[in-house]
């Protein structure tokens, strides 16, 4: 399980957010967990934004 | 929030209820877990807007804008991928560099240009100044539809 690698996507600028995904990395049963701010333009934001799925909301879309 | 594992895109409540099932995790932090995400999912999905307007207010309070993907990039990511396939757009330079703005311009115009049209003249990459005036304004409808987008996303 430790071998799979983990993106976590998350808004930086939200100090609950990053103390949360903080912890959440710091546990090592997860995995080899990636922590990605929302706020940069990557690859993998390109492609969330391109499924549809709207950060802000979180939950506005289900897929 | 969106937890990408296995190729998989988990979003929102479910990415953190995916996070809360693959933490081994101990003490305080599994009880938090566990209490707001943990099985079932329809708890996660419960709890999940208190959270998002949490943070919507956290935001507010530091003066922190929100990511605003919603309006401009979404609309920007799809025009351009429609508009992607059009030869010319790849090598227009943007008249805002470095402004995420300037792809929804590109996806924009590929949207709405008459496919009968000639390709606009690109000798060594010179742009004439009624091309450049028209980049602005459809920058300017964007950023105006992007804004109008937002208020009313705020109002609902």
């Amino acid at each position: 399980m430790s071998s799979r690698e983990i993106l976590l996507v998350y808004d930086k600028e939200c100090p609950v957010c990053d103390a949360y995904c903080r912890l959440v990395r710091s546990r090592a049963s997860v995995g080899d967990l990636r922590l990605m701010n929302a706020r940069d333009d990557t690859a993998l934001m390109a492609d969330i934004t391109r499924q549809g799925l709207d950060i802000d909301q979180g939950y506005g879309c289900e897929t | 929030m969106v937890v990408k594992l296995d190729g998989v895109l988990h979003y929102g409540p479910d990415a953190i209820h995916a996070l809360s099932l693959m933490s081994g995790a101990a003490g305080g932090f599994k009880t938090a877990s566990t209490i707001g995400f943990s099985a079932p999912k329809s708890r996660a999905r419960m709890v999940y807007p208190l959270l998002r307007l949490g943070r919507n207010l956290l935001l507010k309070a530091l003066g922190k804008t929100k990511i605003n993907q919603s309006a401009g990039a979404r609309q920007r990511a799809l025009l351009a991928e429609a508009g992607g396939q059009r030869a010319g757009c790849a090598g227009v330079s943007s008249p805002l560099p470095g402004r995420p703005r300037a792809a929804s311009a590109d996806g924009f115009r590929a949207l709405t240009a008459n496919p009968s049209r000639p390709s606009r003249p690109s000798v060594s990459g010179v742009r004439v100044q009624s091309e450049i005036l028209a980049d602005k304004q459809t920058d300017m409808k964007l950023s105006y539809a992007s804004t109008a987008t937002e208020l009313l996303q705020e109002c609902v």
